[in-house]
């Protein structure tokens, strides 16, 4: 296995799941690897497969115990992990998502921009010069975490988590950027808005991005 | 479309619909991955029961009303019915019909189902109709989640003026056409009903992934006290309350999934147990899992109820969900046979 995977655990998740679960910072490299894992489950899906569900520096199994012990998966898994190559082949694409930032779009931008000693104008163009990529997809239907933002511009989480975060809010956390796909609660800082439709339920796959996309925001002016 | 037996299908017109009167299935399983929920019914053993004795699929589309809503529906040309969860007067017409029994109808004969009582114990209730609703499938499941706003009705709540037409139920005995309207064919034996509502239940629960991040005296705490079911309890989470439960020291989680009867324990140190409707990924330390069986019976446990929970090893929760698929297995085969006899004697007392 990789030196660069660190160890890893395998976890209980109820008695039909397991979680598999890494030692490491949550990177795009490992993330790739999470998603070609779970590619490979859905090429050759065991007996009793019934989903894989990824997270930050883990993924679950769900599956059916009286098919496929709990045991036999931790060895098939752990077989599968470890002829997974480094940089496994994966369908990669890119986006541009036009943001307004700031105002009543963006009601955070000010005190994160204060946050990072930066004029506002300074800080979206930091935000916006920056290509992230999609470490997860999950949350909320369509949600993308997007690691990359600059470290200048990291914030903590919101102490108090906002009722009420409207549809298209591009928010950022720690190192994280997201856009809530749908008017939720949430502890994110809100530094703008789009109108990037990042899940549709009638659309084949529903979701707009997957684990591995690059993910570049380009600032829209206010008056459009 | 019309019957394997010539029938037409059936139809069904909502005449009244008040609170959270839903329609749900099994869940939605494979798009986790993207954000979407698994949903489907919160008791799913009580589900899956009205299903069989209503001669559908065990998964199959049904209505589910939450505490005290009400819900009345006119139907047409259709063959059959059940009723599971906690028992309240229901009224066919204007006859009392029991839960836990398959009640075979006159298709040739439409009729008004009226649940309205209020409930006393108990929380969830399921109606399934022979044949189930045919709704257009959302995301590859059938079931309502109201947040999203998909699945179901157009993703809300059922209201009066709703119409909808039930799907064929293939292999299933000739519709009962007796002069009547409606008989009832045997109710389910106790023991074998969902584990429902229960006083005080004890939950079994599997140590959950932040097990051991716990100190020895908080996981005895937890394992030796009651907890009470507070009203912040809806389809996506049950919150309770009593001792606090904190990790050793604060734990930095990155999202993580989470499953169905996931307890996570969140800054304040009262325990969240996430529910069907839960969010795909948790960001608090899981100190445990309620096994598969016993999600159901905390389900039907209302504000103020208390419960307790039990650590039993992987073996137990294995045993009890392959009694369980067994008992299922039974009552599918009695149903599925037409005859009479064995069907009620592998299942049923009339």
């Amino acid at each position: 296995m990789a030196a660069a995977a660190g160890s890893l655990e395998y976890l209980p998740l109820g008695e039909c799941g397991l979680l598999m679960r890494w030692s490491q910072e949550p990177a795009p490299r490992l993330s790739r690897r999470i998603r070609a894992l779970g590619e490979a489950l859905d090429r050759n899906p065991p007996p009793g497969f019934v989903e894989w569900v990824p997270g930050l520096r883990s993924l679950a199994v769900q599956f059916d115990p009286d098919r496929l012990s709990r045991a036999a998966w931790v060895g098939t898994l752990a077989s599968i992990w470890e002829v997974l190559p480094e940089n496994p082949e994966l369908q990669i694409r890119s986006f541009v998502v036009p943001v307004v930032y700031g105002g009543d779009y963006g009601p955070d931008l000010a005190g994160a921009a204060h946050a990072a000693r930066l004029d506002p104008d300074q800080w979206i163009a930091l935000h916006a010069g920056a290509v992230y990529e999609v470490l997860l997809v999950g949350f909320a239907p369509g949600f993308p975490y997007l690691a990359g933002l600059p470290e200048a511009l990291a914030v903590p989480r919101r102490t108090t988590p906002r009722l009420r975060v409207a549809a298209g809010s591009v928010a950022i956390a720690n190192r994280l950027c997201g856009i809530y796909p749908r008017e939720s609660p949430g502890g994110w800082s809100v530094i703008g808005r789009t109108e990037w439709v990042c899940f549709d339920s009638a659309r084949s796959p529903p979701a707009c991005f997957a684990i591995g996309d690059q993910v570049r925001f380009h600032p829209e002016p206010w008056s459009r | 479309m019309t019957r394997s037996g010539g029938l037409e299908s059936g139809r069904v017109f909502v005449t009244e619909a008040r609170g959270c009167v839903t329609l749900q299935d099994g869940g939605r399983h494979g798009l986790q991955r993207v954000g979407v929920g698994v949903g489907g019914a919160m008791d799913p053993h009580a589900a899956e029961l009205a299903n069989l004795l209503a001669g559908n699929p065990g998964e199959g589309v049904l209505f589910e009303l939450d505490g005290s809503s009400r819900l009345a529906l006119r139907c047409e040309m259709v063959t059959g019915l059940a009723l599971a969860g906690p028992a309240v007067p229901v009224r066919l017409d204007d006859h009392p019909v029991p839960f836990w029994a398959r009640i075979e109808t006159n298709p040739s004969q439409s009729f008004t189902i009226r649940i309205e009582a209020e409930l006393e114990t108990g929380r969830w209730r399921y109606l399934a109709l022979s044949g189930g609703c045919r709704l257009t499938p959302v995301l590859g499941g059938f079931g309502t989640d109201l947040r999203a706003g998909w699945g179901g009705m157009e993703g809300r709540v059922l209201r009066s003026g709703d119409r909808m037409t039930l799907g064929a139920t293939p292999g299933r005995p000739v519709a009962y056409s007796g002069r009547a309207g409606f008989r009832i064919l045997g109710q389910l034996s106790p023991q074998l009903r969902a584990p429902s509502v229960t006083q005080a239940p004890v939950l079994r629960i599997l140590p959950g992934s932040h097990w051991s991040a716990f100190p020895p005296e908080i996981r005895q705490r937890f394992l030796a006290a009651h907890y009470l079911v507070t009203k912040n309890s809806d389809r996506m989470g049950y919150r309770l309350s009593g001792p606090p439960l904190h990790p050793d020291r604060p734990l930095e989680i990155d999202s993580e999934p989470v499953t169905f009867g996931s307890i996570q324990i969140p800054p304040d140190g009262a325990p969240i147990v996430l529910m069907a409707d839960h969010p795909t990924q948790g960001g608090y330390p899981r100190l445990a899992e309620i096994i598969g069986t016993d999600v159901g019976t905390l389900a039907q446990c209302r504000p103020g109820v208390k419960v307790e929970f039990r650590e039993v090893d992987e073996q137990t929760a294995l045993q009890a969900r392959r009694e369980w698929r067994r008992s299922l297995a039974r009552l599918g085969v009695g149903l599925g046979s037409g005859e009479r006899d064995s069907f009620r004697g592998a299942a049923l007392h009339a």
